[in-house]
């Protein structure tokens, strides 16, 4: 009978599969599809161009930077550094747009109101991103909706010419990217308990002040997210400015689709890419320092001397 | 005819021909004019249906007398038959004498081509007149087709590819082309001999021959107090009354093209001064370039230019389109480039690594066919390589036949395009000119 008191208590270390077990599939997935590539894109950017009637699509018999000084040129710097404005700008202007919209969401409706908004704001992404830029030639083309609109009511006289112009792309940025800056702003907005915009009315502070000193640092996380998610594509992005640009709309996404695909060089279509992407990097780290500085500064103008007042 | 262009053909060295250089907005453009979105749309979902009873339907047609053509086929009117292009469908023909060398043809052919480049009474019809239905997808390029089978060597998953012929040579060196074994093409012979022993492909053994274009310009007369006649006039315009009211033709040679055939030097030119020349000229008269657009016609009906280079097929395309979109087509003047400009020949071929190769030989045979050969005319409007098809469009009195056949006098001027020593180069510029057009 003494057997059954000498049964072992259950271990306790259980055996537990290592903690990065859930990150397998991710990983994996990034170092396939992703890394991988990558690396390929950078081998391939210090390649060389076969000739016309040999196989393959790059040599990678003698490497070497030419790739990088070929796309480099006056030409193409030119529109490198229009792209990273249009993509800057148009950061910024979604910035500017959605603000309003996701603090409106976020503090002045109800619950209700509230769902169906946010499912208003998404259901433009129920369309490809292609059709939805298109549509817009079907409204503001010189014989189109808008047109037409204007000069049946009297408004204008002539037809309007707004399509294939920079102005064109910058609408039409907005209106894409629009929704990927509102929902993570709304999130952060969100979380902001109405308990800390009250204190700080109590303490003396105008909706203004209480904006820019509780809820936009506050928000911050948000904004910094957003921020990226819409300037990272948006400085890739060919589509926007093909279809409503015209000429106008040369965006360096566009020269590397015409680098790889009708030049046939995927070598310096790659030195392109990469080029793209040092310099999204070279932004980004450009914006997080001049946040930072000004994060600092508001900072140190806001000291409150603590021993000054109890002395 | 036949014989002056058997000479002026014969004197052509290569053809070069690349016209949807749009990337996406191409597609775009194909498919949301109605005809086109018929066409694509078509293809893949009306054919899908069409497919189950294909091979039922196919002894039907074939009972049926062969001389029954699309119902209408006049350019204009096509866009408004539509409707009845199921109807047309059955009368989609097939030779006497090919049903036995398609009949084991079956399943789906996926066929990667230009922008509306087949009439879709054809690609609609194809189930029951060859047994298999049409998947049809787009490149922009020769370039974009040629990188596109490269990199998927293989596994392309096309079956059937139209390429133009200076590009040949190109395609078969990479090894992407299979060798044609035309004892499954019985209409061969129906072929016009002229389109025949090409430089690009002398003893025809990868490709048939299927059509072939030229390239000029149309402009708004109303927009404008002179008459442009040639690529010199062309130039000018878009500077002054055009000025960012115009659009280019989206490829190398194309953009490059005018310059040259406007100072008089070949467009093949391999010379250093003559590529510094043009592209001083070309960056400098850039920002007055409002688009580059390879298929005007469906823009010019929205509104968009008031100058236009095109091809003589898309522009003849846009006067249905500017009638269809409620406009007046009237004050558009066509006018072939000159005093030289450029001629071009497309071909099909099957990838090397197609998989449905007898679905292949089925269209290609079935579009050697003189009736279907007149259907695809109609619609597209580029000459066809299938003999008599120009006596066959006369006498069904087509809409606008001097835009798709030219004047021995024309003929003279066309020269065709050679991938040669110069093509990066050329590629070069036309990247550094569309950089200056961006401003």
């Amino acid at each position: 009978m003494t057997a059954s008191v000498t049964q072992t208590p259950p271990s306790g270390r259980r055996l537990r599969a290592p903690k990065f077990t859930m990150a397998i599939p991710g990983m994996f997935w990034y170092v396939f599809f992703y890394a991988i590539p990558v690396a390929f894109v950078v081998i391939y950017s210090f390649g060389r161009k076969p000739p016309t009637n040999s196989k393959g699509f790059v040599r990678l018999d003698k490497l070497s930077f030419d790739n990088y000084s070929a796309v480099w040129e006056p030409a193409f710097r030119h529109v490198f550094v229009n792209t990273m404005l249009i993509a800057g700008l148009g950061t910024i202007l979604c910035i500017l747009i959605s603000m309003p919209i996701a603090y409106y969401i976020a503090v002045k409706t109800g619950p209700k109101l509230r769902g169906l908004l946010l499912v208003l704001i998404i259901v433009p992404f129920w369309m490809s991103f292609f059709i939805r830029t298109a549509a817009w030639r079907i409204v503001l083309a010189a014989n189109g909706l808008l047109s037409n609109f204007l000069i049946d009511h009297g408004l204008r006289t002539t037809k309007i010419s707004f399509l294939d112009t920079k102005e064109a792309v910058f609408l039409a940025i907005v209106y894409n990217y629009l929704p990927l800056m509102i929902f993570p702003l709304f999130v952060s907005l969100d979380r902001i308990e109405p308990a800390l915009r009250e204190a700080s009315k109590d303490l003396g502070a105008g909706r203004i002040k209480t904006f820019f000193s509780v809820t936009l640092p506050l928000a911050g996380p948000g904004l910094t997210a957003g921020a990226v998610l819409v300037f990272i594509p948006l400085a890739g992005d060919f589509v926007t400015a093909t279809v409503l640009g015209g000429a106008k709309g040369n965006m360096i996404g566009r020269n590397i689709y015409s680098l790889v695909i009708e030049s046939q060089n995927l070598p310096k279509g790659a030195a392109a890419a990469m080029l793209l992407i040092v310099m999204i990097l070279g932004m980004l780290a450009a914006a997080a320092l001049i946040v930072g500085l000004v994060k600092y500064g508001l900072k140190q103008s806001r000291r409150v001397d603590i021993a000054g007042v109890t002395a | 005819m036949a014989s002056s262009l058997n000479h002026d053909i014969g004197e052509i060295h290569d053809m070069d021909h690349e016209p949807v250089r749009i990337l996406a907005p191409l597609g775009f453009d194909r498919r949301f004019t109605r005809r086109g979105f018929l066409g694509a749309a078509g293809a893949t979902g009306f054919t899908a249906v069409l497919a189950a009873c294909g091979s039922s339907s196919k002894g039907e047609s074939a009972g049926t007398p062969t001389t029954a053509a699309a119902p209408d086929t006049t350019a204009a009117s096509a866009a408004a038959t539509d409707a009845s292009a199921a109807t047309a469908a059955g009368a989609v023909t097939t030779d006497g004498g090919a049903s036995g060398a398609t009949s084991k043809a079956s399943g789906t052919v996926n066929l990667y081509t230009w922008g509306d480049y087949h009439s879709p009474d054809l690609i609609e019809g194809a189930p029951k007149a060859i047994g298999v239905s049409m998947n049809v997808s787009f490149y922009a390029s020769n370039e974009e087709l040629i990188s596109k089978l490269e990199a998927t060597k293989g596994n392309s998953g096309y079956d059937l590819i139209v390429p133009t012929g200076p590009y040949l040579p190109q395609m078969i060196a990479k090894e992407l082309l299979l060798k044609l074994d035309k004892s499954k093409i019985p209409n061969w012979k129906n072929l016009d001999p002229a389109y025949l022993g090409k430089v690009w492909d002398p003893k025809n053994e990868w490709a048939v021959p299927r059509d072939w274009g030229s390239t000029g310009f149309m402009y708004d007369s109303s927009k404008i107090n002179r008459k442009l006649t040639t690529w010199a006039d062309f130039l000018d315009a878009t500077a002054k009354e055009f000025k960012g009211n115009n659009s280019w033709l989206d490829t190398s040679d194309n953009v490059l093209g005018p310059y040259f055939w406007a100072n008089g030097i070949s467009w093949n030119t391999e010379k250093t001064e003559d590529l510094d020349a043009a592209e001083k000229a070309l960056v400098a008269l850039a920002p007055n370039i409002k688009a580059f657009d390879s298929y005007p016609s469906t823009k010019i009906s929205e509104g968009a230019y008031g100058l236009s280079a095109a091809w003589n097929g898309d522009a003849r395309q846009a006067y249905v389109r500017i009638a269809d979109a409620g406009g007046d087509p009237a004050p558009w003047v066509w006018a072939l480039g000159a005093p030289m400009t450029e001629i071009w020949m497309d071909h099909y071929a099957i990838p090397a690594d197609a998989k449905n190769v007898e679905g292949a030989y089925a269209w290609i045979n079935s579009m050697l066919d003189p009736a279907n050969a007149l259907t695809d005319l109609a619609y597209i409007g580029y000459n066809m390589t299938v003999a008599g098809t120009e006596a066959a469009a006369k006498a069904k009195g087509l809409e606008k036949l001097d835009m798709i056949y030219f004047t021995p006098e024309q003929l003279k001027e066309m020269e065709g395009g050679v991938v040669n020593s110069a093509q990066d180069r050329k590629v070069d510029i036309y990247n550094k000119v569309k950089a200056a057009a961006g401003g």
